[in-house]
Formats: structure tokens, C-alpha cells, sequence
């Protein structure tokens, strides 16, 4: 067979049209590229570019999930080829994960922003770590001004949550990466415990989950900095949740999703008058037609996470005894994404767009350190 | 805007253009569809390309310019309605089985298309040979992908540069 014939000199614009609609959801078919020769890696490697790619493929994909081990491990699971420099994290503990930094605690001493992407790691100074009952959530620091597709190494902030003495009342702060402080602390007389569940971010508002996920705890990031606390959906349900999941719902509205026995996952969306709370049931989607094979839904499974996906879309993770599955619960699609028997723990989906290490932007902001 | 006198009006007939492609050879096309280049577009609306004139392409060859042709004839009832968001589910399906039919070709066929399609600004003609090269080259290692594209083989200084890069990022090649 004749060998192809040698390329034109392909113009820079149509080359990039070429490289632009190369899949997001494995990084390494960009990084290939950009092997192939210099007019190739120039391209790769312009922000420009870069900035046009995530625009184009828009919902940064997902890259893998962090959990934590029962050796005290926060632990990177890739669930595409990218694997971070350093996939395990000894003595630490997962708490957040978002727009594309990891916050781990690390025991008895402080906590770390971690940027799996570029391997950037920020110590947060915290005087005052609580023995227990407390968590933290990470988010960009330029909140609905940000698509969070490029702030890799930008400022962050750092929402805390703990008990305070005299019992009952619970106390929350914010660290800002740029300032390098904590903020005046609020707080609330709260009769349920902050538990270590993933926080989820909506709206201006972090929510924390308490007790197991009985209760929520809503803190105001942009506003007031309010406190303000209420009772999950079901609460006097005698069966108990195989798992529940916080999920972000439109633009600033809360669903509370639990997966009941027999796969079925129930949806809450939450509304809002003033102090008055109520939850309304708004949807059931019954799973088990979508897990693969009758063994895996008699032997019991847990909801433990939940993603943003493509087009507004959420993905939830159910762990089983064979293994982590990944699901759309748009389009309903199911993909295992590791292998082996899941705990119950929760876990922490990574989803970012990839950055070759040479190609990240750093704005002058930021107040990263080694 | 008014059309010219010239070409709209003849019993509803379509008004005609006529594209000349670089070695000579006269292209006659209904305007509808060689305004699907945004290069060609301006100059039809004022009033060009009819009658003996002819717009001169010197930068697109005969066999190129009528694959071009081809395409922008299939899809410019689609584009008139607006990227066709009427379009029936049927149309669609049609649209897209040419599409995979119609970039199913020699490479080198390919590569003049990619040039014409950008020096035309042919939108959807560009993303459509832009995906199919995409296809060729996705999950292909770099060597594969030079070899797929036909590039020369590394010299020694481009082959130590390719090591090096796997080393250090492993885990996009295994």
C-alpha cells in the first residue's frame, strides 16, 4: 500500500480546528499531540488555544475520584489515564473537592489545598482545629465570575466548620488564599453535628451535611456570612437511606437525593421562604434496570457520590461489591469506573480539563506556594 | 436588500453563479449555495459572479472545487432555514450519512478540502473534515500519528524530545 501522502503545511487556524474536537474526556490524546511536532506543541501549549478547547468541549471531564482509605490514605482512583504526581496522600484525609483543587486535612495539624493538575499544594493556617465534628469545603475565589474551566492556580477560599464551647452552637469561617486570613467567624445554636459528608456548593451558599445526613447546615459565602440550619427530607422515614447526596440544582436551588433499597433513588428540591423550609419529593428513578446484573442488586449498594456532567447534567456514583459505577442520570448511562468492592464511604469526583505543566496561566493574584 | 436585477425574478428560477476554479474550469451553482462560503457570500450579494463574469478561485483546483460543490449544494436547503432547526429528524439523519460518506476519502483529497474549506470559510464544511482528522488521530501514540498523517520520520533531536516527554508523562501512553 502506497504510503499516505506528506501533509501541506497545514495553516495554523485549520490545524487548530483539527486539535480542537480531539476528545476532553482523556487528557491524554492532547498530550500525544503535542509530541507530534513543534507546530503542534506551539499550539497545544498556547493559552489561547487552550482557552478555545475547554469553551468548545465546555463540562471539564471527569479524571478520577478521591477517597479515603482506612489507613488514613486520601487516595486519587484515575478513572481516565491521568495520574497525578502523587496519587496517595499519607496521613490525610479528603474533606472537598472543586473546581479543580482537593482539600485534605491532615491529621491533628493543618489543611491543604491540592491542585492534582499541576501538583501545587497550599497550606491553610488554622490556629484551631476541633478534635472532631467539623469539615471545610474549597471553591474558586471568584465565585459566578469564573466558568472554573481555567483557574487553575488563581485564588481560593476555604470554608470552616465546627463546634464551639458552650455545646450546641456551631461556628463557621472563611480563609481567602489572598488575603491569607480567616474572617470573622459566625455562628448558629444547632442541635446536629457537622459530619464529615462532601459539602456542596450552591448558589452564594455552602451546605454541609450533619448527623449522618439528618440535618443541613447552609453557610452564606457572599452576603452575610449567615448561619442557618434545617432537617433533611424523611426524616422520621423508618427506612434508612442506602447513602444520601447533596446536589446543586439550577441556580441556586438544593436537591437531596437518597438511594432507597431496591436501587431506587429518590429526588427532594428544596424551597425556601424566608426561614421556612420545605421539601418537595420531585422525582424517582429506579436504578435497577440500569445495574448491570441481578447480583448486584441483591447484594446491596450506596449512594457515595455525585458530579456535575456534560449539559447540566448529574452523574451519581453507586458503590457495590464489584466494583464503583458511574451514572447519568440525564441520559441514564452506567459506567464502571473501578474495579473491586467499594465502601460506603463517600467519595470525591475530580473532574477537570488537563493543562500540560508548561501551558498553565497563573494569574497575579494568586498566592500559591510549594 | 434588493436583488439584482440580473439574476433573482427569472420565473422564480434560482439565480446562478459561476465559480472559476484555478486551472480554468467554470463552476455554474445556484447563489444559495455558494453562499455558503463567507468568502464568496459578500460578493454575491453585490450583485457578482453572474452572467460571463465569473468569480476567480485561484487558490482551489477543479477536482477540489466540485467536491466543495458537492457539499455546499447537499447542505444549503439547510442552511436557508437556519441551520435547519426545522429540519425533520429524517433530513438530519440524510444530512449526516452524507457527511460520513462525504469525507470518506483519500487523504490527500482530504487535505485539499481542509485548505478549501478554510480559505472558502466554509463553516460546516470545516468542522466536518476538522472531526474526521480528529477521529484519524485520536488513541493514536505521536509516531502513529506522524505515520497516519504522513509526516517525514523525527530527526534524532525531535525522537529524544518524544522520550523524554513519555517519561516524564507515563501515564498518557500506556
Amino acid at each position: 500500500m502506497a504510503p499516505p501522502p506528506p501533509p501541506p503545511e497545514l495553516m495554523e487556524d485549520a490545524l487548530g480546528e483539527i486539535l480542537l474536537r480531539l476528545p476532553s474526556d482523556d487528557p491524554a490524546h492532547l498530550l500525544r499531540a503535542s509530541l507530534v511536532c513543534k507546530q503542534w506543541r506551539r499550539l497545544l501549549t498556547d493559552p489561547a488555544f487552550l482557552r478555545r478547547y475547554r469553551a468548545f468541549h465546555r463540562t471539564p471531564p471527569l479524571l478520577g475520584f478521591l477517597r479515603n482509605t482506612d489507613d488514613y490514605i486520601a487516595r486519587f482512583v484515575p478513572t481516565a489515564s491521568f495520574l497525578p504526581r502523587t496519587p496517595d496522600h499519607h496521613s490525610c484525609r479528603v474533606l472537598d473537592c472543586r473546581h479543580g483543587r482537593v482539600l485534605l486535612y491532615v491529621h491533628g495539624r493543618d489543611y491543604i489545598v491540592w491542585d492534582p493538575i499541576t501538583g501545587d499544594e497550599h497550606h491553610v493556617p488554622d490556629a484551631d482545629i476541633p478534635q472532631s465534628n467539623f469539615n471545610a469545603a474549597v471553591m474558586c475565589a471568584a465565585g459566578a465570575g469564573c466558568d472554573h474551566r481555567d483557574c487553575h492556580g488563581g485564588p481560593f477560599l476555604v470554608a470552616l466548620v465546627g463546634p464551639d464551647e458552650p455545646e450546641l452552637v456551631t461556628y463557621a469561617s472563611l480563609y481567602s488564599s489572598e488575603s491569607g486570613e480567616l474572617c470573622e467567624p459566625s455562628e448558629l445554636e444547632f442541635e446536629y453535628y457537622v459530619e464529615m459528608l462532601p459539602p456542596v456548593l450552591a448558589g452564594g451558599a455552602m451546605y454541609f451535611q450533619c448527623q449522618f445526613g439528618l440535618a443541613i447546615l447552609s453557610y452564606d459565602l457572599y452576603v452575610d456570612g449567615s448561619l442557618f440550619g434545617f432537617e433533611r427530607p424523611e426524616r422520621d422515614n423508618p427506612h434508612d437511606f442506602d447513602g444520601t447526596a447533596l446536589i446543586p440544582a439550577g441556580d441556586c436551588g438544593l436537591t437531596f437525593a437518597g438511594l432507597m433499597p431496591y436501587s431506587s433513588l429518590h429526588l427532594w428540591s428544596l424551597q425556601m421562604t424566608g426561614d421556612l423550609v420545605e421539601w418537595t419529593s420531585h422525582r424517582v428513578i429506579e436504578l435497577g434496570t440500569l445495574l448491570p446484573s441481578a447480583d448486584i442488586r441483591s447484594y446491596g449498594q450506596s449512594l457515595i457520590g455525585v458530579a456535575p456532567g456534560p449539559d447540566d447534567s448529574d452523574i451519581i456514583f453507586v458503590g457495590t461489591d464489584v466494583g464503583v459505577f458511574a451514572i447519568g442520570l440525564k441520559s441514564r448511562w452506567i459506567r464502571k469506573v473501578s474495579e473491586g468492592r467499594s465502601s460506603d464511604y463517600a467519595i470525591f469526583p475530580y473532574t477537570s480539563f488537563f493543562i500540560p505543566g508548561h501551558a498553565i496561566e497563573r494569574p497575579s493574584a494568586a498566592t500559591t506556594t510549594q | 436588500m434588493a436583488a439584482p436585477e440580473s439574476g433573482d425574478g427569472n420565473n422564480g428560477a434560482a439565480r446562478m453563479v459561476t465559480l472559476i476554479s484555478s486551472d480554468n474550469t467554470r463552476f455554474e451553482v445556484e447563489a444559495a449555495a455558494a453562499s455558503l462560503s463567507q468568502t464568496l457570500q459578500l460578493t454575491i450579494l453585490d450583485g457578482g459572479g453572474g452572467g460571463g463574469d465569473g468569480i476567480p478561485l485561484p487558490n482551489v483546483d477543479s477536482a477540489t472545487l466540485s467536491k466543495v460543490l458537492e457539499y455546499c449544494i447537499k447542505h444549503a436547503p439547510a442552511a436557508a432555514n437556519g441551520g435547519a432547526p426545522n429540519a425533520t429528524a429524517v433530513d438530519r439523519a440524510e444530512l449526516e450519512r452524507f457527511d460520513n460518506e462525504f469525507v470518506n476519502i483519500d487523504q490527500s483529497v482530504l487535505y485539499s478540502l481542509i485548505m478549501a474549506a478554510h480559505n472558502l470559510e466554509i463553516e460546516g464544511l470545516q468542522s466536518l473534515v476538522a472531526k474526521k482528522v480528529a477521529d484519524m488521530i485520536k488513541g493514536k501514540s505521536p509516531m502513529e500519528i506522524r505515520r497516519t498523517l504522513g509526516f517525514p520520520d523525527p530527526t534524532p533531536e525531535e525522537q529524544a524530545e518524544m522520550n523524554a516527554h513519555m517519561l516524564e508523562y507515563g501515564w498518557a501512553y500506556e
